[in-house]
């Protein structure tokens, strides 16, 4: 009797797995279906995206994508934004990775009050939205004369060393310290220990990080919106939001295109690192 | 022993300190300073000391309750200028009242009791300017009136309007009966729109139809260009078309007379065309309106947040479930439904406002959707829970992992139906889950500002959909409040902070232990 309500629950579910991954690539391709209308009429013409907007391109052309690379909107041109946003999105990454696995490997190993406290206070960070901090980043900006790109990374560094603390803090409690004993009896200085020995052992935890304050400061628009003078140094979005193609649809999809192309690269290439991070995230509270 | 204990507190500083100074520096000082502008009436803008004051003001209030070395600092950048009968600022790069000496030059107005009126003290009255009745009319529902046709738009915007619009909306606000005269000869009915009658216009993309006819004649020369500019002047002044009169004042051979009857009549008949479109296109942009009610920025907020929370947490779990099956595509379809996330919020909006305007207007049939305020709210919920709804999908896979399959196949066994196999042992396990994905998709949801101020860059406020993170950029960088908009911001961190308190105390009570 058992034996048989097994097979039957077995067959079923069989059954339904199939039906459900039918329907499941169904409503990916639904969902997914407006970034690959923009994708598709990237490679139209202009008057065709009027005409034909939802077909294939009936004759595949790169020339809205050389209209884009060549355009220069506030004399910036794309490479310049390129290389601009990249400087920014790398420094500022960096930074936050070396401050923020420097900081945590010191308050685990010291674990006390003082750890305890500032924990508390990185974690207070979760609770002030942007919107309390924009005029006064401004003003600071302004006084130290550092509205430009050099201040916007000092910002990031501040504003992402606190959930860098927080991740690093979570994993480097899963790291034993004998390593670490073993190295200070050979005579290692503290330096030298977190980075020969320590780092390494925290890569994964970096590559999760990494991608996630990459991704975070590559498509970040409000603060260097009001930090960064327009028409001077330009990211990526900009040109988009500022109407460097309004109606001009075949450069807006071009542009589109090249703007979440070097995103979704670096996601597709590190999605499991990254995937994992937040899982990590979640599952940790 | 001592001195290994200070080492290594000397090693722990040094290794916590770039952390926590660069974090002190741009979240915690800019924080404190947020609170501290709330209480004054900064405009945003407007200098903290002082541009200019009166010569005896400056002398008999300020200078006179300082002492020498502060007079001469003071003195440094101010110059009396006796013209003007004030002492005024003057700046140059090397002598700047910046950084400390700004904060140093404030110090000594406030001791000496002089106070800037473009930067004062407020106290709470930004905080009670939000609770008294008549402020904020942006905050509560109100009744819309939408232009449907702008100045500049082209008369094709125009062709159809639906025969409720129409018959209330339009022909009732048009006073002068000329103009509704003209409108109701220009307008068929058509089923469910009246139409315009194109034959009585002039193609699309040139100024006039007999445009080329024009040209080719002698007598008007490149003069016709002014002729009919002056026409279309007329027009929008609500003037008489009085050909004559215009054609004496800009075609020289028409003030001759010596204008040939074939140019005449193309002028006048050109005239007509171009006076009535350009009547046409004034009564449009003075009488078209559509009115929808506007929730107000607090019931938006509400309505926006609540909205994606439940949609992106349910779409989320559905999926989850669906994709926890271990099927064949599993990966690819989990990197699919993923992508939006990594995409910047100005890219997505951008992408659904194309969307918008060329693949739903086939699909469906109507034309207007994010122009229209009726379902704008909902488009936003749309497009954000679109970008959203894959990092909380990870969240609950992850979460499903945690659930022992040992124990769902013996209930399945057992003869437990689906659902109550999850609503009696999935969920309770997903408890932790659930805490993390509503903690981060409230929060989220009432700080959303970079996709909605993409999709309506200008708009938000009279497209009713402005929320209070827009409102605040508006009042701080649009309209000139900065200490109003911080007030406003400090509110908001504590309303998040009391919801996501309460939120994450009331499901932590319902985790289940293993």
């Amino acid at each position: 009797m058992l034996s048989l309500n097994k097979d039957n629950a077995v067959q079923r579910r069989k059954i339904t797995n199939i039906v459900l991954e039918v329907l499941m690539i169904v409503a990916a391709l639904i969902f997914i279906y407006p970034a690959v209308f923009v994708l598709i009429n990237a490679f139209k013409l202009d008057a065709e995206i009027t005409t034909n907007p939802v077909g294939l391109p009936s004759a595949f052309t790169l020339d809205n994508f050389h209209r884009v690379l060549t355009a220069s909107g506030d004399g910036v041109t794309f490479f310049k934004a390129l290389f601009n946003t990249l400087f920014l999105a790398l420094v500022s990454v960096l930074g936050i990775l070396l401050f923020s696995s420097m900081a945590a490997w010191a308050m685990v190993r010291n674990k006390g009050k003082v750890s305890g406290f500032l924990f508390a206070f990185f974690a207070f960070f979760l609770v002030i939205p942007f919107q309390v901090i924009m005029v006064p980043l401004v003003v600071l900006a302004t006084d130290m004369k550092s509205l430009n790109l050099m201040g916007l990374v000092l910002m990031y560094w501040g504003l992402g060393v606190p959930v860098g603390v927080f991740f690093y803090h979570g994993f480097i409690k899963g790291v034993p310290a004998s390593l670490e004993e073993s190295a200070s009896i050979d005579g290692a200085g503290v330096a030298r220990t977190f980075f020969t020995i320590v780092f390494p052992l925290l890569t994964s935890i970096t590559v999760t990080v990494g991608i996630l304050d990459i991704i975070w400061v590559w498509n970040d628009f409000l603060l260097p919106y009001i930090i960064l003078k327009k028409g001077t140094l330009v990211l990526f979005q900009f040109a988009n939001f500022t109407g460097t193609f309004s109606t001009d649809y075949g450069g807006q999809t071009a542009s589109l295109v090249l703007t979440a192309t070097p995103v979704i690269i670096l996601f597709l290439s590190l999605q499991r690192y990254y995937i994992k991070g937040i899982a990590a995230g979640a599952v940790k509270g | 022993m001592v001195s290994t204990q200070a080492k290594r507190w000397g090693t722990f500083a040094a290794f916590v300190s770039p952390a926590l100074i660069l974090y002190v520096m741009f979240a915690i000082v800019p924080m404190l300073m947020g609170l501290w502008l709330s209480t004054t009436n900064w405009d945003g803008v407007g200098p903290w000391v002082p541009v200019q004051i009166p010569i005896d003001r400056f002398e008999n209030e300020v200078l006179a309750n300082l002492n020498p070395s502060q007079q001469a600092f003071l003195n440094t950048y101010y110059i009396k200028d006796e013209g003007q009968g004030t002492y005024r600022k003057q700046e140059t790069d090397e002598k700047s009242l910046r950084g400390y000496k700004k904060y140093r030059a404030m110090a000594l107005f406030s001791k000496a009791g002089y106070t800037n009126p473009n930067f004062r003290f407020v106290g709470l009255a930004n905080y009670m300017k939000l609770f008294s009745s008549d402020s904020e009319p942006d905050f509560w529902p109100q009744k819309l009136q939408v232009v449907r046709f702008k100045p500049g738009d082209p008369l094709t915007k125009a062709l159809s309007i639906p025969k409720k619009e129409f018959e209330e909306n339009f022909l009732p606000n048009i006073t002068s009966s000329y103009d509704s005269n003209l409108i109701k000869s220009l307008y068929r009915i058509n089923g469910e729109n009246y139409l315009l009658d194109e034959t009585h216009f002039p193609r699309k993309g040139r100024k006039f139809s007999v445009a080329k006819e024009l040209l080719a004649q002698e007598d008007i020369g490149d003069e016709w260009e002014g002729f009919l500019d002056a026409v279309e002047a007329a027009a929008k002044n609500s003037q008489t078309l009085d050909v004559q009169a215009i054609m004496t004042s800009t075609i020289t051979a028409a003030a001759n007379g010596s204008l040939s009857p074939e140019s005449q009549t193309l002028l006048e008949n050109g005239a007509v065309e171009v006076y009535d479109a350009a009547r046409l296109k004034s009564i449009l942009s003075s009488n078209w309106f559509d009115y929808s009610n506007r929730m107000g920025v607090l019931l938006f907020t509400a309505f926006f947040s609540i909205s994606n929370v439940i949609a992106v947490n349910v779409l989320a779990l559905l999926i989850a479930l669906a994709l926890d099956r271990k099927l064949k595509t599993q990966n690819v379809l989990r990197s699919v439904f993923f992508i939006p996330n990594v995409l910047s919020m100005i890219v997505v909006a951008f992408i659904w406002q194309l969307v918008f305007s060329h693949v739903f207007p086939l699909i469906t049939g109507t034309s207007r959707w994010l122009s229209n305020p009726d379902v704008a709210p909902a488009l936003t919920v749309t497009v954000a829970t679109w970008q959203a709804m894959g990092y909380y999908m990870i969240i609950y896979l992850a979460g499903l992992q945690n659930v022992p399959q040992d124990i769902l196949e013996s209930a399945a066994i057992d003869g437990a139906g689906g659902i109550k196999r999850f609503t009696g042992i999935i969920l309770p396990m997903l408890v932790p889950a659930i805490t993390i994905a509503l903690f981060l998709s409230i929060s989220g949801s009432l700080k959303t500002f970079d996709i909605i101020f993409a999709l309506y860059p200008s708009t938000t406020s009279t497209m009713g959909v402005e929320n209070l993170t827009i409102n605040i950029y508006r009042d701080a960088f649009v309209d000139r409040q900065a200490g109003l908009a911080t007030a406003k911001a400090i509110l908001l961190m504590l309303v998040i902070g009391t919801i996501t308190g309460l939120q994450v105390r009331a499901t932590k009570k319902r985790e289940v232990e293993l």
